[in-house]
C-alpha cells in the first residue's frame, strides 16, 4: 500500500517549496512575516498567519523529509537524518543527552505524541513570579481546545502497549495516581514508530497538518537553510541573512539568501534561538537571552518482567503518574512525571552502559524489558534555575547546565519510585540507568541500594528530549526576553513563538503548551498586522 | 589517588572533556558525508572522521565491548567490524564541531603511548593489546571516581554499542524486527 507523502502531490500542484542546497546563486526573498523553524511553534503560527491572508515564509535549516523516508522504520536512519547532531547532541559538558528534532516539522517529526495541556499550577506560578500575563488556566483553555481539536489530541482509546501496562499496574496496586495520555493522533496503527517518522502520517505532527495547510494556503517553505544573523537597526529588525546548506545539512554551500519581511518571528527552540540572538548581538540591555534555559532532565530505571513487554512495538506513550508531581506545590521539593519509554535495540545498548558479557545478558532480555522514566520539573526554585545558553567559535548553541543538589535529591526519590513501582507491577529485577546500580531482586534491596548510589553526573545517566525557555517571556523587560504575547521587548518587529519562551520547565510534555500559548499570540498578531 | 591520574589530569584539557559522556546515541550509518567540508584531511581513506589511528583503538574495543556477540572466527566477521567502524564513524562525524574537538582529544590522549599508558594502563600499541587488557581499561575508567574517566568509558562504549545495534545482523540477540505488519504494508 503506498502512503501518500503528502507533499509530491503538493508540490506537483505548486506549493512553493525550495530545497536551499539547490540554489546556484545569492537571492532575496521578501514575505510579510518570516518565521524562522518549523517546529511546534513555527508550524502552528505559519497556519494561523496564511489563514489571516498575510504572505508567510517557513525557513527551516534541517531537511524535508516525508513518510516516504520513513517507511524503513530503522533507528540509525532517524536518528542521523531526524535529530539535532544526528541524536548526539548533549549538555556542554556531556553530562545530558539531548533528543531534539531537526528537520520540517521539528520535534513533532519524531516526539512519542504524549499531548497535555501546561498544568494550571504551571501557568500560576508563571503569573505569580514571573511578570506573565494572560496565560492563565481560563485564558488558555480555548486555544487548548481549538489545537486539540485542530491535532485530535484525545486520550489514547486503546489498550496500552506492555510496557506502559506495567506503570498502570505499578500505581494501581500502589493506589497512585495515574492517567491515560492524550496523542495527536489519526488513523494511529498503534506501531510505536513515533521517534523514527511517522510511516503512515497518522501521527498529527506539523510537517502533516499545519505546515501543508500553510503552504495550500500559499505560503512558501524554503528548507536546507539557516539563518545566521538577524539584521537590525534602531528598535527595528531590517532582515535576515541565511546561508544555504548542503544535501547533508552539515555544510554551507556559500549561497546566501537576504530574507526581507515587515515581522520576524523566531520558532528555533530553546538552544538555537539564543544561539541566533546572541549571533546577531541583538539588543539585550539586561543580559536576558540564553538565561533560564530549562529542561525536563529524565532519570531511568529497567526492570525484567516475567510476561513479554516488548518495549519497542505499540503506541509509546500512553500512560503517566502526576502521583509525585505537585505533592510539595509548585515550589517545594523537585516534582516529577511518571511515564515510560519506547526502547529500541540502538538506544537500549546506550541506555543499559554495560559492556561485554553483561551487555549481552541484558540485550537479550529486552523483550521482557520494562523502562520507566521520570520527568523532572525544573524551573520552579532557587536551587533548580535551568541552564544558560552560549555560543561557540562557529556560532552554535552551547548548553551549560549545572545538576544541583536540589535535582540530584529528586533524582534520588524517582529512581525510588519507579522501582517501587515496576516490583508492585510483578518486576523480577530492577536497576537504575546508573553506573554503581545492580539488578535488585526485591523492592527492598532496590530501595537500599538507591539510597547509597552516588548521585554524580556520568555515574547516572541523564538525558532530555525537553528544552524550554532561554528566551523568557515577562512583561518585565528586566526580566523578559520578550513580553507575554512573545513580542521582543527592544526589536518591534521581532516575535519569538516557541517553547524558549517558557519561564520554567512545565512538568508535561511540552508540545500542546507551545500549541496553546503559539495559537493565541499568533492570532493576536494577526489581529495587529492586518490592522 | 595513583599518580598517574594526577599526570593525565594536569593536562587542562582533559578535564574539559566531558562532552564524551553521553553524546552519540545514534549512529550515522550509511550516511553521504564524502563531501563533508569539515572532516579532517587526517580521515582514514573511506572514512570522514576517524583517523587510521583511531579505526585501531575501536577496533581493539569491538570485541571486547561485544564479546559473546561476535566472534572473530566467523568468515564474515572483518565486514561486520567494518560496518560497525562506518557507524562509529558516521555518528562523530554528525556530531557539532565543540563536541567533535573534544572526540579527538579523547582520541589523541588514547593514542599517545605516554598518556594512554598513564590513563588506561596500555602500554603496546592497540592491535597489540590483548582483550584482557582492553577489559581491564574499560573497568578501570567504568570504575573510576573521577568523572571524565566515566565520561569516557560511557561514550566509547556506547558508540560501539550503539553502532552495532543499529545493524540487521545484531537482531538475533534481542529477537527484534522492525514491526512486520506495518513494514510490509508500507514497503509493498
Amino acid at each position: 500500500m503506498a502512503i501518500d507523502d503528502i507533499y509530491t502531490a503538493g508540490i506537483a500542484s505548486g506549493w512553493q517549496v525550495t530545497d536551499a542546497s539547490t540554489l546556484t546563486q545569492n537571492t532575496t526573498l521578501e514575505a510579510d512575516v518570516v518565521i524562522v523553524g518549523t517546529g511546534a511553534g513555527g508550524g502552528t503560527a505559519a497556519e494561523i498567519l496564511s489563514q489571516a491572508g498575510l504572505k508567510v515564509l517557513m525557513i527551516e535549516e534541517g531537511a524535508l523529509k516525508t513518510s516516504a523516508h520513513f517507511k524503513d522504520m530503522d533507528e540509525s536512519r532517524a536518528y542521523r537524518e531526524l535529530y539535532q547532531e544526528a541524536a548526539g547532541r548533549a549538555t556542554s559538558d556531556g553530562a545530558i543527552a539531548i533528543l531534539q528534532g531537526r528537520s520540517v516539522g521539528g520535534t513533532t517529526v519524531v516526539n512519542w505524541t504524549a499531548s497535555f495541556r501546561t498544568p494550571d499550577e504551571t501557568l500560576k506560578h508563571w503569573a505569580t513570579v514571573h511578570g506573565v500575563k494572560g496565560h492563565s488556566p481560563e485564558e488558555m483553555k480555548p486555544w487548548f481546545e481549538k489545537m486539540e481539536q485542530r491535532l485530535n489530541i484525545e486520550p489514547w482509546a486503546m489498550a496500552a502497549n506492555a510496557n506502559n501496562q506495567v506503570l498502570t499496574d505499578g500505581c494501581k496496586k500502589l493506589g497512585w495516581e495515574w492517567h491515560v495520555i492524550p496523542r495527536n493522533v489519526k488513523g494511529c496503527w498503534n506501531s510505536g514508530y513515533c521517534g523514527m517518522g511517522c510511516p503512515v502520517n497518522a501521527k498529527q505532527s506539523m510537517l502533516v497538518s499545519t505546515i501543508p495547510s500553510a503552504l495550500a494556503q500559499g505560503a512558501a517553505l524554503v528548507h536546507r537553510l539557516r539563518v545566521e544573523r538577524v539584521l537590525f537597526t534602531g528598535e527595528k529588525v531590517t532582515g535576515l541573512l541565511a546561508l544555504a546548506l548542503d544535501q547533508s545539512t552539515h555544510n554551507k554551500t556559500g549561497i546566501e539568501v537576504e530574507i526581507k519581511a515587515k515581522h520576524y518571528i523566531l520558532a528555533g527552540g530553546a538552544l538555537n534561538n539564543p544561539a541566533l540572538l546572541l549571533r546577531s548581538e541583538t539588543p539585550d540591555p539586561y543580559d536576558r537571552v540564553g538565561k533560564r534555559t530549562c529542561i525536563h532532565p529524565v532519570v531511568l530505571t529497567l526492570a525484567q518482567m516475567p510476561q513479554k513487554i516488548e518495549p519497542y512495538y505499540g503506541a509509546p506513550q500512553s500512560i503517566a503518574s502526576d502521583f509525585f508531581q505537585w505533592k510539595n506545590g509548585a515550589t517545594g521539593a523537585m516534582g516529577y512525571k511518571l511515564e515510560v519509554p519506547p526502547v529500541f535495540p540502538a538506544i537500549a545498548s546506550g541506555i543499559f552502559g554495560t559492556w561485554g558479557q553483561t551487555l549481552k545478558e541484558e540485550m537479550t532480555l529486552l523483550p521482557h524489558t520494562n523502562a520507566m522514566l521520570a520527568l523532572m520539573r525544573d524551573g520552579f526554585v532557587e536551587d533548580s534555575q535551568g541552564g544558560e545558553v552560549s555560543i561557540d567559535d562557529n556560532g552554535d548553541p552551547v548548553l551549560d547546565y549545572e545538576v544541583t543538589d536540589f535535582i540530584w535529591e529528586g533524582a534520588k526519590r524517582a529512581y525510588l519510585s519507579m522501582a517501587e513501582a515496576q516490583f508492585a507491577a510483578g518486576a523480577t529485577k530492577v536497576r537504575a540507568a546508573h553506573l554503581d546500580a545492580k539488578w535488585a531482586s526485591s523492592w527492598a534491596e532496590a530501595k537500599a541500594q538507591i539510597e547509597q548510589l552516588p548521585y554524580k553526573k556520568f555515574r547516572t545517566a541523564l538525558f532530555t528530549a525537553h528544552l524550554m525557555g532561554g528566551c523568557m517571556m515577562s512583561d518585565d523587560e528586566t526580566k523578559g526576553v520578550v513580553n507575554s504575547q512573545g513580542r521582543h521587548h527592544q526589536l518591534k518587529n521581532l516575535s519569538i513563538f516557541d517553547g524558549s519562551v517558557f519561564p520554567t520547565s512545565l512538568g508535561v510534555n511540552p508540545q500542546l503548551s507551545i500549541y496553546g500559548l503559539v495559537a493565541q499570540s499568533a492570532t493576536a498578531l494577526a489581529a495587529t498586522l492586518k490592522a | 589517588m595513583p599518580t598517574y591520574y594526577h599526570a593525565a589530569l594536569s593536562r587542562r584539557s582533559f578535564l574539559r572533556l566531558g562532552t564524551w559522556g553521553t553524546l552519540a546515541i545514534a549512529t550515522g550509518a550509511g550516511t553521504t558525508l564524502s563531501a563533508c567540508s569539515s572532516s579532517p584531511s587526517s580521515a582514514s581513506k573511506g572514512f570522514s572522521f576517524l583517523r587510521d589511528n583511531d579505526l585501531k583503538l575501536f577496533s581493539a574495543l569491538i570485541p571486547v565491548v561485544l564479546s559473546g556477540m561476535i566472534q572473530s572466527e566467523n568468515h564474515n566477521y572483518q565486514a561486520l567490524t567494518t560496518n560497525i567502524l562506518k557507524n562509529i564513524d558516521g555518528a562523530c562525524a554528525n556530531l557539532g564541531s565543540k563536541a567533535q574537538g573534544e572526540i579527538y582529544k579523547l582520541l589523541d590522549l588514547l593514542d599517545g603511548r605516554i598518556t594512554r599508558w598513564l590513563t588506561t594502563g596500555v602500554w603496546d600499541t592497540w592491535p597489540q593489546a590483548t582483550a584482557e587488557q582492553v577489559n581491564q581499561f574499560l573497568s578501570r575508567w567504568h570504575g573510576s571516581s573521577i568523572g571524565p574517566f566515566n565520561a569516557g568509558y560511557r561514550v566509547l562504549s556506547k558508540l560501539v554499542a550503539i553502532s552495532y545495534f543499529s545493524l540487521p545482523e545484531a537482531q538475533q540477540h534481542t529477537g527484534y524486527k522492525p514491526l512486520a505488519t506495518m513494514y510490509q504494508v508500507v514497503n509493498s
